[in-house]
């Protein structure tokens, strides 16, 4: 292999407009099962990632989402399905003969060399003069703000320096597709945030295809394109994170990007929707009434009657919880109806007046064009 | 010294290619239990009767010589054994592991030190015998007078004061006790053997280990032979030999070709050196009994009455009952537990 | 030429195979495994033979239980092994927790007199031992009446012969901790004590079993110690010597050397089950622990190392004028004419020579043999099988007597058939069986060292597209170069004082030092004898000195490991 074959700029590999506009995606798994033992880690994944695009792999805990990330990267072998990057099958080949680069939630520095020797690890195989490499390391290091600390070792620097260490050595190498294994759980939570933002502004930079694994929505939501919810070892979701917020296929993935309130229905006739005793009317009537669904709504789906206008008739509760969100106030409401579960709400803090206050009586009130109803499971 | 020691290691490191160098020198490889300065010796005056043949010795104690023997069997490394206790070389005889051949001078050694049989595998070199070493400081201390007899030794007296090598690992033990089965016949001796573990402190493996313990006051009496006692004398130990008046247990060491030897001819050389008058002359400095009854000596400090207190002894029929021995003794004794002294 | 394109894509790399993650785990567990197990098993099969060689069964086994004596010496073996490793842990941990955990002056002094036990033959400190303890011994009251030969002896010995292993692998243990814990709990308001319960045994847990693990196993093998000092108390160690030695009968003996197993296959358990337990304590993100100053226990501890200090060093030092007077007891006079042969005997010159030879040939095998094994066990390199018996086969010399690997050598190399024959009557020989000898402690070191390292370190590496050859050679040695120097160190004095195994292996060519102390012991050359022991631990020592310069060098070269420029 020969020099030139080896992108040593970090401009984008592709505009990322013409990436949306290509039609073929660079990554795409399908039907990806992965089994340990008698336990089925992963099953059956299948999902394409468009060439620029970031894309975070959303889930709780042992729902397979790390596991997916490692099949990727070959780390681990699936038992079933195909893993194709940039036209080509991969998912025989071992890690080292892949394209990726890889940023761990625990860093995983080299302990024993600096900085710039951390970044430099892969480019050291590579055949180009020392003066090239030196450069490459330089420009890296400014890439994530790191210029003046080439020298220093892991342990010398802090938590989120060790992790921009680690994205310019998962860099350095150009490669296609960049893969982040929670790479901010670590962190602080200020750390956290503003590394985060700036992770997003590299990775729209550079243009480097990404995927993400996080178990924080917020996270998510706030930084990818794209947002793959996953489930027991099944992907439920895919989808931009505002279409998955206000159109999550189902309670799991609802749950999993926000709170929200979720009442069995009871019985569904046009657009009247009856629920545990409280009544609610839907924007446009639905098909017909399944049995056992869910009626749903934001927290911040609720009025207060005195707010403005409601839609329907108005519901009486009083308030027994209340939390201050600096512009917004969070209410938990227990309807006057007997039997009637407890609904969380979310209010734009009053301006003038006193804000409602345990104890209080309320009515409230959901716009219907925010509810909508949700199975159990996709 | 540093020198010598790097000289050394580059001969050490030169032993990786053990065909390696020294071409135009025939090898042959020695094991013996004699005494580690009358086997140097002895080697010596073969080397210089024989100065195209190098000889690699490796010293060691009665059985374990003879365990390497019986382990190396698939492929024998030894080419003769130059002395080891006759009981251990039947034991590997009976393995098939030893070469019959009679030496040159065979005929010429007292016949007391010869196999006997028509194929003879061994010939005798040197013999020793049981004794006592008693610690005179250490007795005078506690008024201990000393003995004159094995039956004096199960006098109540040296309750505590005895230590003595195990016939299970230990070839002067076993002599010792084959002398006493034929003192006291079979069933005197195992009741002789039976009193006098009352006495004994402690059963050890090795067989000058208890004289040692004797001349550095560890404990007051050792059953033992001679020659440690000897050289603990030289070095200034306040200790006695005594050699009990009913009369010694006593063997033969012997040469013997290890069969499958790669060296047969040199083996067969060494064989007729080791039984001449010249190499028994050599053994005489260190021991009384060679295989030339005529030759007489007495070492330094060597007990002079030895010699005549040897036991007649059925070798034959000691060496079949080697095991039979073994098996009692472990029965009465081998879960001994040591009195306190 | 001017068709190459200059293309921001990146080509799928043609990389080879990694033969380094395929090929050498199996290579290295079939060399392993043929200079430990192979040769072990040629021996221990005899279990199961009859003298004839055909296959008998259990009969050995009954035959051998019906012998009188087996209960009392696997009694003796099991109680004596157990108060030996109560004892050991008791004095050793304290010991590694002082080092390791606390400010107390003299650290670094106290950790090498900790280690002295190592440099010196068995035979030295059984002879400080009768010079202080014996009938004639300098203490003897101190025994209470007890005799010296028997179970106090025995016990004595073996934790002085043991303590070294045990400080070596808890001062490992104790040094991995995480000061963060410690923040932590002292953040709930838990005290000194509450801190060293809650935190930092539990942290060391895994170092302890193994550890204790360790101690019992080598008291419960050792033939050295209860042949001096054991009196009449029989153990199994020393019934292998009688049956296989004393009545040639090998297979009883490897009965014998079967029994003797036992206990290593259950710490292999207890082993295998800590380390599952133990895989979340230490992370990569772990903050190395900065001891805390707290005058009342640094002043209890260096009360107690000192203590422990000047037991080593009177044991010794005993020995040491042992070896400078002319005839204990009776003749005190000091001169050096116990160490005159030594200078002028070209015999015994040699065996230095040799030992020199052995026991460098040793560390460099050794060394190299525990720095591949542990980190391909330690990073999970290859087939998870080869990985497991590559652990498992590593485990197993420590179980081993030395009688029993040294005869397992000749059966299993001096046979035609094998075609590794020609190492009969080689140094390399003595060389491999030293090593496989010495082969678990290095390489539990070698595997907790590594093991302290991110999981995710290789993949970042394989994902840089660096071989794993590559980054063992570019992280993980450095990262382990000084616990190799040590682990040189510790093969190196070993393989000088070392005797059981090779007694069946040395020529006039090989014979080594240690051989020559036991040749003199049986010329009852006991001042000889004392002062060439002594003089194989002066090397010993000159060695020690010289494998902690290097380490000291090593750490200096590595500023990565300062927490501060």
């Amino acid at each position: 292999m020969t020099l030139e074959t080896v992108s040593l700029s970090v401009a984008p590999n592709v505009e990322p407009s013409r990436a949306s506009a290509s039609a073929r995606p660079f990554l795409s798994l399908s039907g990806l099962t992965k089994r340990y033992g008698a336990t089925t880690v992963v099953q059956d994944a299948s999902l394409d990632v468009m060439r620029g695009e970031l894309l975070c792999i959303l889930g709780p805990s042992g729902c397979g989402k790390t596991t997916l990330l490692r099949l990727i990267a070959g780390f681990e072998t699936a038992d079933a399905g195909s893993i194709r990057q940039d036209g080509q099958e991969i998912s025989a080949h071992p890690p080292e003969a892949r394209d990726f680069g890889i940023v761990f939630q625990s860093y995983a520095l080299f302990p024993n060399r600096t900085v710039a020797g951390n970044v430099g690890f892969g480019l050291e195989v590579l055949p180009m003069s020392r003066a090239d490499r030196a450069a490459r390391i330089r420009e890296l290091l400014e890439l994530v703000g790191l210029e003046g600390h080439s020298q220093k070792y892991p342990s010398q620097i802090s938590g989120g320096q060790q992790q921009r260490v680690a994205l310019a050595r998962a860099l350095a190498l150009s490669p296609g597709l960049l893969l982040l294994d929670e790479p901010l759980s670590a962190l602080d939570a200020n750390v956290r945030a503003s590394l985060r933002d700036e992770l997003r502004a590299l990775q729209r930079r550079v243009g480097v295809t990404s995927i993400m694994v996080t178990h924080d929505q917020q996270e998510a939501l706030s930084i990818a394109d794209r947002v793959v919810v996953m489930n027991a070892g099944r992907i439920e979701q895919v989808g931009a994170p505002a279409e998955l917020y206000h159109q999550p296929a189902n309670l799991f993935v609802a749950r999993i990007l926000g709170e929200i309130n979720a009442l069995p229905v009871s019985s569904l006739t046009g657009t009247c929707v009856e629920s545990q005793g409280l009544s609610f009317r839907l924007a446009e009537p639905l098909g017909a009434g399944k049995p056992g669904a869910f009626l749903c709504f934001r927290p911040a789906a609720v009025t207060l009657a005195n707010e403005g206008m409601l839609a329907g008739p108005g519901i009486g509760a009083r308030v027994t919880a209340t939390a201050f969100l600096g512009d917004r106030l969070r209410l938990v409401l227990l309807p006057d109806e007997a039997g009637a579960p407890a609904i969380t709400a979310e209010v734009p803090f009053p301006r003038f007046g006193a804000p409602p206050a345990p104890g209080d009586h309320v009515t409230f009130g959901v716009a219907p064009s925010q509810l909508f109803l949700l199975d159990d499971h996709g | 010294m540093f020198k010598h020691v790097l000289a050394a290691s580059i001969a050490g490191f030169v032993a990786f290619a053990p065909v390696a160098g020294e071409a135009q020198q025939r090898t042959l490889t020695v094991y013996s239990s004699l005494d580690e300065d009358q086997a140097k010796a002895l080697i010596k005056g073969f080397e210089a009767k024989h100065p195209q043949i190098k000889v690699n010795a490796i010293l060691g104690s009665t059985a374990p010589i003879i365990a390497r023997v019986i382990a190396e069997a698939a492929s024998p490394q030894a080419d003769i054994i130059m002395g080891n206790a006759v009981s251990a070389l039947m034991a590997a005889d009976a393995r098939g592991l030893l070469l019959p051949y009679k030496p040159a001078q065979y005929d010429k050694v007292a016949p007391v030190m010869r196999d006997g049989r028509a194929e003879p595998v061994w010939v005798g070199i040197d013999a020793w015998a049981s004794s006592l070493c008693f610690n005179t400081v250490e007795a005078a201390k506690k008024n201990i007078p000393a003995p004159k007899s094995w039956a004096d030794l199960t006098n109540p007296i040296y309750k505590g004061q005895i230590t003595m090598p195990s016939p299970l690992s230990s070839g002067t033990a076993l002599l010792a006790v084959n002398g006493w089965l034929t003192v006291f016949g079979e069933k005197g001796g195992w009741e002789f053997m039976d009193k006098l573990h009352e006495n004994v402190s402690k059963y050890g493996h090795s067989g000058s280990a208890p004289c040692r313990q004797s001349a550095s006051g560890e404990s007051i009496i050792g059953i033992s032979y001679a020659t440690p006692g000897v050289k603990s004398i030289n070095e200034g130990a306040p200790i006695q030999i005594i050699l009990p008046s009913e009369g010694l247990g006593w063997e033969i060491e012997a040469a013997a070709i290890v069969k499958g030897a790669k060296n047969l001819a040199d083996a067969k050389a060494m064989s007729d050196w080791t039984s001449s008058r010249e190499a028994a002359e050599i053994s005489a400095k260190f021991l009384p009994i060679t295989a030339y009854d005529d030759i007489q000596s007495l070492p330094k400090n060597y007990p002079a009455d030895e010699k005549s207190k040897l036991l007649k002894m059925d070798f034959g029929k000691l060496a079949a009952s080697r095991e039979a021995v073994m098996a009692e003794w472990q029965k009465r004794y081998g879960v001994k537990v040591p009195p306190k002294s | 030429m001017a068709e190459v394109a200059i293309t921001a894509h990146r080509p799928t790399r043609q990389i080879m195979p990694d033969l380094t993650g395929k090929a050498l785990p199996p290579v290295l567990l079939l060399v392993l495994g043929t200079v430990t197990v192979l040769p072990i098993s040629a021996l221990l099969i005899r279990a199961f033979l009859g003298r004839d060689g055909g296959f008998v069964g259990l009969d050995n086994f009954i035959r051998y239980a019906t012998e009188p004596g087996l209960a009392v010496a696997a009694w003796n073996s099991t109680s004596l092994s157990a108060i030996a490793t109560v004892i050991v842990m008791a004095l050793a941990f304290p010991y590694a927790y002082a080092l390791v955990r606390t400010r107390m002056p003299g650290r670094g002094f106290f950790r090498v007199m900790a280690l002295l036990p190592l440099l010196a033959p068995s035979l030295l400190p059984a002879f400080g031992l009768v010079f202080l303890f014996g009938n004639q011994g300098w203490l003897k009251h101190w025994l209470l009446g007890e005799s010296l030969y028997g179970p106090v002896g025995i016990v004595m010995a073996s934790a002085f012969y043991a303590f070294p292993h045990a400080v070596l692998i808890l001062s490992a243990g104790l040094s991995a901790g995480d000061q963060r814990h410690y923040e932590a709990a002292r953040a709930l308001k838990a005290g000194p004590w509450r801190r060293f319960v809650s935190v930092t045994l539990p942290s060391c847990r895994y170092a302890a079993i193994s550890a204790a693990s360790i101690v019992y196993i080598l008291v419960f093998t050792d033939f050295g110690i209860p042949s001096v000092v054991g009196g009449s108390t029989n153990v199994l160690a020393t019934d292998i010597y009688k049956l296989v030695i004393g009545r040639f009968d090998f297979e009883m003996g490897a009965v014998v050397g079967v029994l003797l197993l036992l206990p290593a296959v259950i710490a292999y358990g207890i082993d295998w089950f800590a380390r599952r337990s133990q895989r979340s304590m230490i992370t990569g993100k772990s903050v190395p622990i900065q001891p805390e100053r707290l005058v009342w226990r640094d002043a209890a501890l260096l009360a107690f190392a000192c203590v422990v200090t000047c037991v080593i060093l009177g044991i010794i030092g005993m020995a040491i004028y042992g070896s400078l007077v002319r005839f204990w007891p009776y003749n005190l006079t000091l001169g050096l004419q116990n160490y005159e042969r030594l200078f002028t005997d070209d015999d015994e010159f040699r065996a230095l020579g040799n030992s020199l030879v052995l026991a460098t040939g040793a560390a460099l095998i050794g060394t190299t043999m525990v720095a591949l094994s542990g980190w391909l066990v330690a990073r999970k390199l290859g087939a998870s099988g080869v990985r497991n018996g590559l652990q498992a086969v590593a485990m197993v010399p420590v179980a081993v007597p030395g009688l029993v690997l040294g005869l397992g050598y000749v059966f299993f190399f001096n046979n035609p058939v094998n075609p590794l024959h020609g190492l009969q009557g080689t140094m390399l020989l003595i060389m491999l069986c030293t090593v496989a000898h010495f082969y678990t402690v290095p390489h539990l070191m070698a595997v907790n060292e590594l093991q302290r390292l991110d999981r995710e370190i290789d993949m970042a590496a394989q994902a840089l597209r660096v071989r794993p050859a590559g980054s063992a050679r570019r992280v993980f040695l450095p990262v382990l170069l000084p616990t190799l120097v040590d682990i040189a160190g510790y093969f190196f004095v070993n393989a000088m004082t070392t005797v059981s195994a090779l007694i069946f292996l040395f020529t006039a060519q090989t014979r080594v030092a240690a051989i020559a102390v036991i040749n003199l012991v049986e010329g009852s050359r006991i001042g000889q004898a004392a002062a060439f022991a002594v003089l194989i631990m002066a090397l010993s020592m000159v060695a020690t000195a010289i494998q902690m310069v290097l380490r000291g060098l090593v750490l200096r070269s590595q500023s990565w490991r300062r927490r501060t420029t």
